[in-house]
């Protein structure tokens, strides 16, 4: 990992740790004042998330992404840690203040489109992505034959890059709920077209190693 | 970013990167595709390199080149293609009326 790379990478860390600790406390706060009940409605899993995302910042500093990769995966990763702490303001103070009115239509918009956002930045990621990092589309075909690792990461590259851009459009006029949806399923297809497509190019792969099962 | 954008500029470079979506070639593969002198070639290659967008790799006596485009670069490549294709048409349209204006008598 470069200098650049790897302060970038130690930033996220700490900042994941912040925002863990506010979005805690911030969980306590729910208790003290509303009840264990009300304060578990949905933001505990906002804080599993922020962890979850502690979590992989450091086994991606132990298993870092290739240079033309890490520009593209930091991005996406800051993306998801300003949506994950503006989701735990928001959630806060809209439970915590009372007598506020009702959160403006702006506010899930704007969450949902920054969704949309890191499936763009991840998808411009996967292109370059090479074998060896924490990340990856890691199936046992994918591991024993590099054609078959560049096809599915291009295919899956472009799904979520051109359905993550469409997507921050139509986010602009869909229901959160169905914005959701439609992220939900841009990442099914992703997934299975890259699987597909990298099945195909294992196949006709000449250096290919190993027999592509999910045992080796 | 500009080295990708000079890199994709250049019609048989985006030909070399489409040709490479298949599966990597070595240069002597790409430059029996095109009508042009092998250093011309080498040199689109070295642009393409130098840019991030392929990786080369000895194998025996020759170099082998490999795709290491992302889906953004990909999409600058696509749209530098349009602007490139629409160009000629739009000169076509405003050429006439230019020289028309040149020509005008004081």
């Amino acid at each position: 990992m470069t200098d650049t790379a790897y302060r970038h990478s130690a930033f996220l860390e700490k900042a994941g740790l912040v925002v863990l600790a506010v979005e805690v406390a911030i969980l306590g706060a729910l208790i003290a004042t509303t009840g264990f009940d009300r304060a578990s409605q949905g933001y505990p899993i906002l804080v599993v998330a922020t962890a979850m995302f502690v979590a992989g910042q450091r086994r991606l500093a132990v298993w870092p992404p290739n240079r033309g990769a890490a520009q593209w995966i930091f991005a996406s990763r800051a993306a998801a840690l300003t949506m994950l702490a503006l989701g735990a303001l928001a959630i806060g103070f809209y439970r915590l203040v009372p007598d506020t009115a009702p959160a403006p239509g702006f506010v899930p918009r704007g969450l949902f489109a920054v969704m949309w956002l890191i499936l763009a930045l991840k998808g411009a990621a996967m292109g370059k992505l090479k074998p060896g990092s924490a990340m990856g589309f890691c199936v046992s075909w994918t591991r024993h034959s590099r054609l078959a690792w560049e096809r599915a990461h291009r295919v899956l590259g472009r799904v979520l890059f051109w359905c993550g851009l469409l997507g921050l459009a139509i986010n602009l006029v869909v229901t959160p709920l169905v914005s959701i949806a439609m992220w939900a399923g841009t990442v099914v297809l992703a997934v299975t077209a890259a699987l597909i497509e990298s099945r195909r190019a294992w196949h006709r792969d000449p250096e290919r190693s190993g027999d592509g099962h999910a045992t080796s | 970013m500009n080295l990708v954008f000079k890199a994709l500029s250049h019609p048989a470079r985006r030909r070399i990167v489409a040709m490479l979506q298949n599966g990597p070639l070595t240069s002597g593969e790409i430059a029996s595709a095109f009508d042009m002198a092998w250093p011309s070639v080498t040199g689109h290659l070295t642009a393409l390199k130098e840019a991030d967008l392929v990786e080369a790799e000895r194998d025996g006596n020759s170099v082998r080149y490999r795709l290491n485009i992302s889906a953004a670069e990909e999409a600058v490549g696509f749209l530098l293609g349009i602007v490139q294709a629409a160009r000629p048409a739009r000169q076509r349209r405003t050429t006439p009326a230019r020289t028309q204006q040149r020509t005008k008598p004081a």
